[in-house]
């Protein structure tokens, strides 16, 4: 099992280094080394769940850290469901870059890191231990930098700055919250803090990087500008996945470690998580370039995660899980559905778009699918996610619950903003074209929203009993 | 499988399967639909004697549960028989449209979705039909001429707005009561002010699915766009089934309606307003598919004036109503979609003197047609008298402003009879325009239907006691409703027929036969029998245009200042852009001004470093001083 853990980890690690160092390989082997690499890990993951069984809450002792052997890395059912399921849409989008990217330069460096991100993912899915959470936050950290910047030109270069800037600032802060942890409590390890608080200021500190991490009031600037810079594969990525960092991390110090945390602050982060959802809902509404606006949407749900994690209590962990797998999924699909719109029309203002459904029926239909997967309507995921939130939200607190059914609203509006390129007349001279593998990709991800919508009663019962059980 | 879930897996499976092998769609469909109506009718028989509960499972700590009884019976076998009489009559109907593999897909999973609707035993499972139901309509709406994407945004806008009302409403009652049952054993008394607002907001959803005012917007817009058939079975029947199903459960089986009176007043008054707005709209109308769909509107309010009583025989009326309507209004938007399909046109101005042509048309629009306008002893009176009825009621109670709701939806029933007038003789009496005259009656998969209907009309109309309100509304309230006072829908209809058997005597025997025949003075003009002196309908009821305040209102509404689409619209775009340009704007700004102060202070620490050894030398020294100072001085 510790070597499974250890391999799941370290194979996509190895084989981004192995990409990055060999920078003359063949184009042929360095797609065959970056699909293969992600399968692999997702064929580890799954392994790992199956060995593990689902529903475990199962530590791991690894390492060796000072005098003592203390706990590094913990297999239990949310981080197993993280990693298969960030382990699945990594896969589809290596496959949609192999398409998407083939007339770029710098190609070994997009693999290369494009895995190292994937192994300190899966390893930041399965941390415990406050050390490994930064090394592995900070690992992705760096890939994003890189990967935000591809281009190369003035103005990705800006947003990938700026993005590191942001999230590097508030990491060292977090940092910071963790020695006043270890100061305290003698302990980097999150579970052994259950029924102890943590000071005031470190929690803040901690609570600031993860804001900025997962892009949430007031830190959350970076993320529409690193999302519009980015390539479109890269874009779905951090939107579906490294987005969700700071709220894995919530989850797992300030909920899953059980600590003590001060009466007003579930009203914080709520408040904090409304505020952003309801702000960047409101800007998804001005602005022009649809990758922009499915950015703000990004904050806004980002949102309304916290506000499920908030209120961790009853419905608001589960609430908050399934939100994040349902928007990581579909925000996926459609960062890359934008992608093929892009590639294919060479536009990026939704004004200057219409009709295209004519001309791309079936990445129509599935970003359909996908939009009102994240506006949250049955039958799909998003919905349950959404439902779960919102008696989260009315259980705590109902203003805030208010603001979020607002932001829901919003949320339809902007998105029938975007949409709107695919209805109504075609216009003269912008077609788009249904394109085989990346429009595969979209469809993938969209049935998956679609079939989880109806076997969500499966997918509750295992987190019921992975997640909730185990608290 | 149990039969309530056949109830969802036929026609999905049936639409799905039309899809994917498109050549036998109308097959699939049919033999869905009508295998559905099998499912329907054996349900309904067992639902007149018992109530069956089917729990499947249970979701962390919420049951996925379906219920049937005597409510949800009968409108399950409404919404199958309406399925197939709708089914039956796209086959040559759709023939002129695109897309119809979807079509089909969409309308049988809209049967399967309100089916699960109707079955549904707690509100949870309800709201996930229920949204499911919204995403179907949505894609069924695409279905259309150009520009049908206009009207599934603002179906999605607004039908949506109220589902997420309806969310927030489940979820206060999840929490704060833990009680979701549909049918629980004793409704609650409304005191709570948090279950005020629960039942306010979920009835906000079932108000936007019914299609009352201000939620309305979407239906009109679709009928300038989507087939006949889309607006005979989603707004004209299956939502209004729906929508006051969801309505009567919550205000008589979950709560008690009865106990709030500010509550009934402001429903009273939403029913009120519903029935004068949408129906002055209608009056104005150019388009007879745009008319009806504001008709469509205007008799919610009926629906929701009964519901709003409280009273027993209110409530009764307002679901018989309900029944009536969607009986009516399905087969008005067939008949008209019979006459749009041979015409090919669904302007009023290029309609006239139909009737002869299209006989069996002709009937069914008229019976219909006078069903609406409330005309005794058709189905509509009795629904409507039974409201008036509740009204009055509700003045025993000690209700000052019923005088107000009787005159409203007195008015209404005028207004309405007024309307279809003007249809009747804009479509099918008058001058008949040239390009019509090859004209016919078509295949009776078209006439079939609409005849159906029509008969319902009558049957429900003289029959009212005997056959709707016994069997199927009377069973399926939780308490007794009163007999009506003098009414004798029987005994009316036999002297209406001795009436007008002694009219036909007096035709025949008497002078009115040898009337004297002059010609019209036109003041010297020559009238020809040509297209320019035809009178279209549209020139009916001009006048209400010019009213005073009317006219103001009427272009108000025509240009979508009424309409709750743009309202919302521009108020969260509004809030977009405080957004974007202040906060927003502001946060990035700080960030620029950040990282610009921080480059300046890098900048000014620079010119610190000019490269000479002599300054650094100068500079440790006086670093130095100013250490030892420190130490010596502290």
């Amino acid at each position: 099992m510790t070597g499974l853990v250890a391999a799941v980890i370290l194979v996509p690690i190895v084989l981004g280094i192995l990409l990055l160092i060999l920078r003359r390989l063949s184009p042929w082997a360095r797609n065959l080394i970056a699909v293969l690499g992600s399968a692999a890990t997702l064929g580890l993951a799954i392994v790992l769940w199956v060995t593990a069984g689902p529903g475990s809450h199962n530590l791991w002792l690894m390492g060796v850290l000072g005098a003592a052997p203390v706990p590094l890395l913990m297999v239990d059912g949310i981080g197993l469901l993280l990693v298969v399921l960030f382990s699945f849409v990594w896969l589809l989008v290596t496959i949609y870059s192999l398409s998407y990217m083939k007339d770029y330069p710098f190609q070994d460096d997009y693999y290369g890191f494009l895995l190292v991100m994937l192994g300190s993912m899966v390893g930041f899915c399965l941390s415990q231990n406050l050390l490994m959470i930064y090394l592995f936050w900070e690992v992705a950290g760096m890939a994003t930098w890189r990967l935000v910047a591809f281009y190369r030109n003035d103005r990705e270069i800006r947003a990938a700055t700026k993005t590191l800037f942001m999230t590097f600032t508030g990491s060292v802060l977090m940092l910071v919250g963790f020695a006043g942890i270890f100061v305290e409590h003698q302990t980097l390890n999150v579970n052994s803090l259950a029924g102890s608080g943590i000071s005031i200021w470190a929690s803040l500190l901690i609570l600031v990087g993860m804001i900025t991490k997962s892009a949430s009031l007031p830190f959350y600037i970076w993320l529409p500008d690193a999302h519009t810079a980015a390539p479109s594969p890269m874009s779905a990525l951090l939107s579906g996945i490294i987005a969700k960092i700071g709220l894995i991390a919530y989850l797992r110090i300030f909920i899953q470690s059980q600590v003590v945390l001060p009466s007003w602050w579930p009203l914080l982060v709520a408040g904090l998580g409304v505020g952003g959802s309801l702000l960047a809902a409101g800007c998804a509404l001005r602005v022009k370039d649809y990758k922009r606006v499915l950015a703000f949407s990004t904050v806004s749900q980002l949102g309304y995660i916290f506000i499920g994690f908030a209120f961790a209590e009853g419905f608001g962990l589960m609430a908050g899980v399934i939100y994040l797998v349902a928007h990581c999924l579909a925000k996926a699909g459609l960062f890359m559905a934008m992608g093929i719109v892009e590639r294919t029309t060479h536009k990026r203002n939704i004004d200057e778009l219409s009709g295209l459904a004519h001309s791309m029926p079936v990445t129509a239909v599935s970003c359909a699918v996908l939009m009102l997967s994240i506006i949250g309507l049955p039958p799909l995921l998003g919905f349950f996610g959404k439902f779960y939130v919102i008696l989260a939200a009315v259980k705590g607190n109902l203003v805030i619950a208010t603001g979020g059914i607002i932001a829901a609203v919003m949320t339809v509006l902007y998105m029938l903003r975007v949409y709107r390129m695919f209805t109504g007349e075609p216009r003269e001279g912008i077609t788009g074209r249904d394109s085989g593998v990346m429009t595969t990709v979209v469809v993938v991800l969209a049935a998956a929203s679609l079939v989880l919508g109806f076997l969500f009663p499966y997918l509750s019962r295992f987190l019921d009993q992975g997640i909730v059980a185990a608290l | 499988m149990h039969s309530f879930l056949l109830m969802m897996v036929i026609p999905a499976l049936a639409g799905l399967l039309g899809y994917l092998i498109g050549r036998l769609r109308n097959e699939f469909s049919f033999i869905g639909a009508i295998l559905t109506l099998y499912y329907a009718v054996r349900l309904f028989f067992t639902s007149r004697h018992e109530v069956v509960i089917y729990k499947l499972m249970d979701v962390s700590g919420i049951p996925v549960a379906f219920r049937l009884d005597a409510l949800s019976g009968f409108i399950l076998l409404f919404v199958a028989i309406f399925g197939v009489l709708v089914v039956l009559f796209s086959f040559r109907y759709m023939k002129n449209w695109k897309g119809t593999r979807g079509y089909y897909l969409y309308l049988l999973l809209a049967l399967a979705g309100a089916n699960g609707v109707l079955l549904a035993s707690n509100l949870v499972t309800l709201l996930f039909f229920w949204g499911s139901l919204l995403v179907i309509v949505y894609g069924l709406l695409f279905v259309g001429r150009p520009g049908a994407e206009k009207a599934a945004r603002k179906a999605l806008v607004v039908v949506g707005l109220s589902d997420f009302a309806m969310l927030l409403g489940i979820a206060i009652l999840v929490v704060k009561n833990g009680w979701i049952d549909l049918a629980p054993r004793a409704p609650m008394a409304l005191h709570d002010p948090m279950m005020i607002l629960a039942f306010v907001l979920v009835a906000v959803g079932a108000l936007a699915k019914a299609g009352s005012m201000p939620l309305h917007s979407w239906i009109p817009e679709a009928s300038k766009t989507s087939p006949a058939t889309v607006m005979a079975f989603i707004p004209a029947s299956l939502d209004k089934l729906l929508g006051i199903y969801l309505l009567t459960r919550l205000s008589v089986y979950v709560f008690n309606i009865a106990s709030n009176m500010v509550l009934r007043n402001v429903f009273m008054a939403v029913g009120a307003i519903t029935v004068l707005g949408a129906v002055m709209m209608a009056l104005v109308q150019k388009r007879v598919m745009r008319l009806l769909s504001f008709h469509a509107v205007s008799q919610v309010g009926y629906m929701v004036l009964g519901i709003g009583t409280g009273t027993p025989i209110g409530i009764a009326g307002g679901l018989f109503h309900m029944l009536n309507h969607s009986i009516y209004k399905t087969g008005l938007f067939l008949s008209a979609g019979s006459v749009e399909y041979w015409t090919k046109t669904d302007e009023i101005d290029k309609l006239g003197g139909l009737a002869r042509q299209m006989p069996l048309t002709f009937f069914s629009f008229l019976v219909c047609a006078m069903a609406i306008a409330g005309v005794p002893p058709l189905s509509g009176f009795f629904s409507k008298w039974m409201v008036y009825q509740g009204i009055i009621d509700v003045a025993r109670e000690g209700n000052r402003l019923f005088p107000i709701f009787l005159v409203a939806a007195m008015l209404g029933s005028v207004l309405t009879l007024a309307s279809f007038l003007k249809l009747l003789h804009a479509m099918f009496l008058g001058g008949r325009p040239k390009a019509l005259a090859k004209v016919r009656e078509g295949s009776f998969t078209m006439w079939l239907p609409t005849m159906v209907l029509a008969l319902l009309c009558i049957a429900f109309g003289i029959f009212a006691y005997q056959v709707p309100l016994r069997g199927l509304i009377y069973p399926s309230l939780p308490f007794g409703v009163e007999p009506l006072g003098i009414w004798q829908p029987v005994l009316t209809t036999l002297l209406l027929l001795v009436a007008l058997g002694i009219g036909a005597l007096i035709y025949l025997f008497g002078t009115a036969r040898r009337p004297v025949m002059g010609r019209t003075f036109v003041g010297g003009e020559k009238i020809a029998d040509d297209e320019e002196s035809r009178v279209p309908g549209t020139a009916f009821y001009s006048s209400v245009k010019r009213l005073p305040i009317v006219d103001d209102l009427l272009r108000f509404g025509e240009a979508g200042a009424l309409d709750l689409y743009n309202w919302v619209r521009g108020i969260l775009n509004g809030v977009g852009v405080v957004f974007r340009q202040g906060i927003d704007q502001a946060l990035e700004f700080l960030h620029d001004y950040l990282g610009k102060l921080i480059q300046a202070t890098g900048k000014g620490l620079s010119y610190l470093h000019t490269g000479n050894l002599p300054l650094y030398v100068a500079w440790v020294f006086l670093g130095a001083i100013v250490f030892y100072l420190v130490l010596l001085l502290g």
